[in-house]
């Protein structure tokens, strides 16, 4: 069992994204207001805002931990076509005690593109300070910081033009699959082609190819994540789109010396609306999705393997308010039967009712 | 019967009351909660909930006079509700639901046609914008004071010879804007004795609004919806198309810019975030985030949603018809988010404070509804952590059960355990001598093979015989598996029967064809557990066992009975009784049956327990496995993220113990400053007896370079002197403690001995060295505050 914590964002507009650092002890927030809200849990494990600040000029879409090892830094992204990486140092000392005030600062921003920059995520630790973003143009950014002491000098490593616009990526953590994966995300309505891409990272080749599509998924995504792997053979990716949908990935090496991918598509359509976000816990044992309709939904896996949605998470709103009566079935019968369709300022002399 | 509805409005100034109209107009309030509970309100009026089932309303009024009303719009009016209504003959009356019938409350135009739209405004609560369609000889737009008469006066019409589509004041209530004959719309400022208008040519002239900023300009027709800024009218700030056609749109009066339109012939309503970022150069760019969502419940069955009505001050609440008949309370749900946490608690984030009904409070505002609990109960991420704190496979006896683990794993460790203890670190395989290289017939020559022919016990008519194989082998592998040879069955049975696993010892009773004590457990184990059935069932079935009549018609059963057998011991009974020939394949192939009963199946995500297993038992050559490392290194990352450093650095002693073969080779140098060679040779080697004497002198420089080595900030010794320590027991000893050792801060390059510098932080916050204002030691204050 896990104990639920509603919070109070207090944030003024939308709240696009949250994010827990390595140690689940601090917690960034951001929203369409176009600020950042950094989280530190205290002694009582209640979470409090300790910065805040406007990072961006526009919606910030995502925000994003770096592994501690580099520091106290995050990375936001906007729709102000930027992506700005900040770190955290500290100020003055605060009188009468033995801390110092902290405030984040802007270490650079990325101006790369010309779009809005729609999601952003640091890599496995072991790659480096490796930075990828999406941005609306369908462009896969990776940026690198070469010394990690000085997070002003981002130099574009990769660059990958796509032809959908991209809402979304998410590297694999894994380090049992060489190349590292790394997958993304278009929300493009028009085309009813694959919206989930697979690309490969070759650490030691230093290039970034696109693997595999997702035909599967033809709905506009707005998320995917790949769950934590410690020991499983295969990978599994989570992408929220129409439906919810679990992506099963093996790598298998052909005859010819390939390596190649093995998909398997999960759809599970309990949500009966659009799926938002979706996020794993750190085993890979329980997966999260949050649909348009506010609610949250907790998927376990059962004895016989299959997903299965296990608990709803929801708030005011996301049923009804009022405890309805039962209506006569009469009642219901002539509401239907006699649904008439009223246009409001149509044209015409004939009263349609009369 | 109230009949269909058409549409409905809030009251601005009555956040409790609202109207509905259709065949008919009727006035309700809405209960608050507090009502609602007290049981007297809800006994008097006990037709209500007949009349609008899905929302807590008490009916106050209707109006008779105006039937089939074509628009409807409530007024500002703060001390009565007021509504105009426009009929389509192009009446328009006005109507506070009081019996007192007012003549002068009503307009009729000069030239009969259908009335349009109505906006009444909010600063002058009895000002009343009319429109109506077309006719060569009238204006279309007409403004009424109703509390000076009808009007007659020529400034109060607009539009001769047009069409009026639809009205809406602007922000400041001073101008009208309109649109008009379906290509364009007009803004008529008022404030102007003649009526100045400017006008936009377009063909989306329906359902004009003004968003609450005041700013922005909606209207739509068929599917395209226009957004326009008032402040720059040249053109539009945005087109937004959509697949349906819009019936109705509007502004949600407690958002900025919420936009929502409901479509024809859909269960959703779609919300247009407005959002406008400011680029370089004065050059504004707007962009909407398109939500859709279903305000229906989903055990209510409507298909449509046909008009939507914001509340004027409750936070995004609304009341929507659906299927034209029912009225239902709506709140835009909040958005919940939530991020995956290395704990076991969930935190959400809500978009907005809940809204605080008089009863409710957070707590019950949100809901958490529980479809699959057992799913739910073992949680491996807390299991994980609760062992990993209790000291999980740290333990010198690795083999000793622990409590808290499952039987599963209990006997994995005891298994992995017998293993370890006939001091044969083999495979679980070779110990079983089924190596590749071994072929049975291998097998069989090298092992003494005692073949038995068994009967089946007593009580079942049995032709055939069956063969069982004896070897030392199958000795040690039982053994291995946590089975006992067959002296020790009946011990070993009840030994499991005291723990409970009721199933495993009866399929083991069968294995050995011991039908009787098979049944004898299954229906004690009835006895005692909360679920019987399976176990008494399968007591039934194995009683009437019948070794001849282990026919097809058994087989037919279990196959399907074993979809729904949920034990994997029980079927493995099913699947032993009834196998053909001499085919086990069903039996070993059936998952679920625990390590000690089969081959290790790796299902789980449990890589705790793997790299636990790896670090305890594998010997050195397996670390060479990118697998083995890669569990084990997720482990000790886990037990970082969750801060558990002690545990994590014992099992980093415990691989390193596993490691150290060669010893390794050190990590660290020390190289000079100035000629780059190393100083740490000369410096880590063990004084010399003889030139004990001149140690200080011989490592104040670089060996090589003869540059001077740096200095501790504090006392200014070079680096390599041994500090001044009170006693000299310390100096005996082979390594020199920490506080004894050089250390820098990575960002100044500032040092000196450690225990210096510790003294020198506990009073100051920056460098000792003069001039450098580093903070040298709260820069990992963050990190700290963590841990």
């Amino acid at each position: 069992m896990f104990d639920v914590e509603p919070i109070i964002a207090d944030h003024k507009d939308v709240i696009h994204d949250v994010v827990f650092d390595y140690y689940g002890r601090r917690m960034a927030t951001c929203s369409s207001d176009q600020t950042v809200k950094i989280w530190d849990e205290d002694d009582h494990g209640k979470f409090n805002v300790t910065s805040s600040w406007k990072a961006h000029s526009g919606s910030i879409w995502r925000v994003t931990w770096a592994n501690p090892e580099f520091g106290q830094v995050i990375a936001t992204c906007s729709f102000d076509r930027t992506a700005s990486v900040w770190e955290e140092v500290l100020g003055e000392k605060v009188s009468n005690s033995n801390a110092y005030t902290r405030r984040w600062v802007r270490r650079t921003t990325l101006v790369d593109s010309r779009t809005s920059v729609t999601d952003l995520e640091f890599a496995p630790k072991y790659l480096g300070l490796l930075l990828a973003t999406a941005s609306a143009d369908g462009i896969i950014r990776i940026y690198e910081a070469p010394d990690i002491m000085n997070l002003s000098q981002w130099p574009v490593q990769h660059d990958i033009a796509n032809k959908l616009s991209l809402s979304c990526l998410s590297w694999n953590t894994s380090t049992y699959m060489v190349p590292q994966l790394l997958a993304a995300g278009s929300d493009e309505a028009a085309t009813p082609t694959g919206k989930v891409f697979l690309f490969a990272y070759y650490e030691n080749a230093r290039k970034c190819v696109k693997m595999e599509t997702v035909n599967d998924i033809t709905d506009p995504v707005t998320d995917v994540a790949f769950a934590p792997n410690a020991g499983r053979t295969f990978h599994m990716l989570a992408v929220a789109s129409k439906d919810l949908y679990i992506v099963n990935i093996r790598g298998v090496t052909d005859s010819t010396g390939n390596a190649k991918l093995e998909l398997q598509t999960l759809k599970f359509s309990e949500h009966n609306c659009p799926v938002w976000r979706v996020c794993w816990n750190m085993l890979a044992t329980m997966l999260i999705s949050t649909g348009d309709d506010g609610c949250v939904r907790i998927w376990r896996m059962n004895y016989a393997r299959q997903w299965k949605c296990a608990a709803v998470l929801k708030a005011e709103g996301g049923g009804p308010t009022y405890e309805p009566t039962p209506p006569t079935p009469t009642m219901a019968t002539t509401a239907s039967a006699t649904a008439k369709f009223y246009k409001k300022g149509s044209i015409g002399n004939q009263v349609p009712w009369h | 019967m109230s009949g269909n509805i058409h549409g409905i409005s809030w009251f601005p100034n009555f956040p409790n009351k609202f109207v509905s109209w259709g065949q008919e107009i009727n006035l309700y309030e809405v209960r608050s909660k507090n009502k609602d509970e007290a049981p007297v309100t809800t006994t008097t009026t006990p037709e209500q909930p007949s009349r609008l089932p899905y929302i807590a309303v008490n009916y106050l009024a209707n109006e008779t006079r105006y039937q089939y009303a074509r628009c409807v719009a409530a007024s500002y009016n703060s001390e009565q509700p007021i509504i105009a209504v426009g009929l389509a003959d192009g009446k328009i009356g006005i109507c506070n639901f009081r019996d007192s019938y007012d003549s002068s409350w009503e307009y009729t135009p000069r030239q009969q046609r259908m009335s349009t739209c109505l906006a009444w405004n909010e600063q002058d609560a009895q000002l009343l914008a009319m429109g109506h369609d077309k006719h060569r000889n009238d204006y279309c737009i007409t403004i009424w004071d109703i509390e000076q008469g009808v009007p007659k006066v020529d400034a109060n019409f607009f539009g001769l010879g047009e069409a009026a589509n639809s009205l809406c004041w602007d922000h400041h209530h001073r101008m009208l804007i309109a649109g008009m004959s379906q290509k364009l719309i007009k803004l008529f400022d008022l404030r102007q004795s003649n009526a100045s208008c400017q006008s936009i040519q377009t063909k989306t002239v329906q359902g004009l609004s003004v968003a609450p900023n005041g700013n922005y300009l909606c209207s739509y027709v068929d599917s395209l919806i226009m957004l326009w800024d008032l402040r720059a009218l040249e053109r539009p700030l945005r087109q937004i198309q959509s697949s349906r056609n819009h019936l109705q749109i509007g502004w949600c009066p407690s958002r900025s810019a919420l936009l929502s339109s409901v479509q024809r012939e859909s269960p959703y309503i779609t919300l247009y975030d407005i959002r406008c970022v400011e680029t370089c150069a004065n050059s504004r760019e707007v962009y909407h985030v398109k939500r859709q969502i279903s305000p229906i419940p989903s055990q209510l069955h409507f298909n449509a949603v046909h008009c939507l009505a914001w509340h004027p001050r409750d936070v995004e609440r609304a009341l929507l018809v659906a299927d034209a008949a029912n009225i239902l309370d709506f709140r835009l749900p909040v958005s919940l988010l939530t991020a995956y946490n290395n704990r076991s608690k969930l935190p959400l984030l809500l978009q907005r404070p809940l809204q605080e009904t008089s009863t409710n409070n957070a707590d019950n505002a949100l809901s958490l509804d529980y479809l699959e609990r057992e799913l739910l109960e073992d949680d491996l991420l807390e299991q994980t952590r609760q062992r990993a704190l209790q000291n999980y496979g740290l333990q010198r006896k690795a083999s000793e059960p622990q409590p808290q683990l499952s039987a599963y794993l209990r006997n994995v460790w005891h298994t992995l355990g017998n293993v370890h203890s006939e001091g044969r670190l083999l495979g679980l395989k070779s110990t079983l001598g089924i190596q590749l290289g071994h072929t049975s017939e291998a097998l069989m020559a090298s092992a003494r093979i005692e073949t038995q022919l068994l009967q089946w016990p007593d009580g079942i008519n049995n032709s055939s015989k069956l063969l069982s194989y004896r070897s030392e082998q199958r000795d040690v592998a039982l053994q291995l598996c946590g089975w006992c040879s067959d002296a020790n069955l009946d011990r070993f049975i009840d030994e499991l029967y005291a723990r409970q696993e009721f199933s495993r010892a009866a399929m083991i009773c069968v294995f050995h064809l011991k039908l009787l004590a098979a049944c004898n457990i299954l229906s004690r184990a009835a006895d005692k557990v909360r679920d019987p059935s399976m176990y008494r069932i399968t007591a039934i079935a194995l009683s009437s066992f019948n070794a001849d009549r282990c026919s097809s018609a058994w087989r037919q059963q279990r196959s399907s009975a074993n979809l729904q057998i949920q034990d994997a011991h029980l079927r493995a009974i099913f699947s032993f009784l009834t196998m053909e020939q001499d085919n086990f394949e069903p039996v070993l192939k059936e998952e679920g049956i625990s390590l000690a009963d089969r081959a290790y199946m790796d299902a789980s995500s449990d890589v705790q327990t793997v790299a636990l297993v790896a670090i305890n038992y594998f010997r050195k050559e397996h670390f060479q496995d990118n697998r083995i490392q890669y569990w084990i290194a997720s482990y000790l990352d886990y037990l970082n993220s969750w801060g558990l450093w002690e545990k994590r650095a014992e099992l980093d002693i415990k691989l390193e113990q596993i490691r150290a073969s060669a010893r390794s080779s050190r990590t660290v140098y020390l190289a000079c400053n100035f000629c780059g060679k190393s100083v740490s040779n000369a410096l880590l080697d063990e004084p010399r007896p003889r030139s004990t004497t001149t140690s200080t002198n011989r490592l104040s420089s670089c060996p090589s370079c003869r540059k001077p080595l740096p200095r501790c900030a504090l006392c200014l010794m070079h680096m390599g002197t041994m500090m001044h320590s009170s006693s000299d027991a310390n100096a005996a000893a082979q390594t020199k403690p920490f506080s004894k050792w050089f250390s820098w801060c990575q960002t100044c390059r500032h040092g000196g001995h450690t225990e210096h510098i510790m003294q020198w932080f506990k009073q100051n916050s920056e460098c000792p060295v003069s001039s450098c204002n580093c903070r040298c030691f709260d820069l990992d204050n963050s990190l700290r505050d963590i841990s």
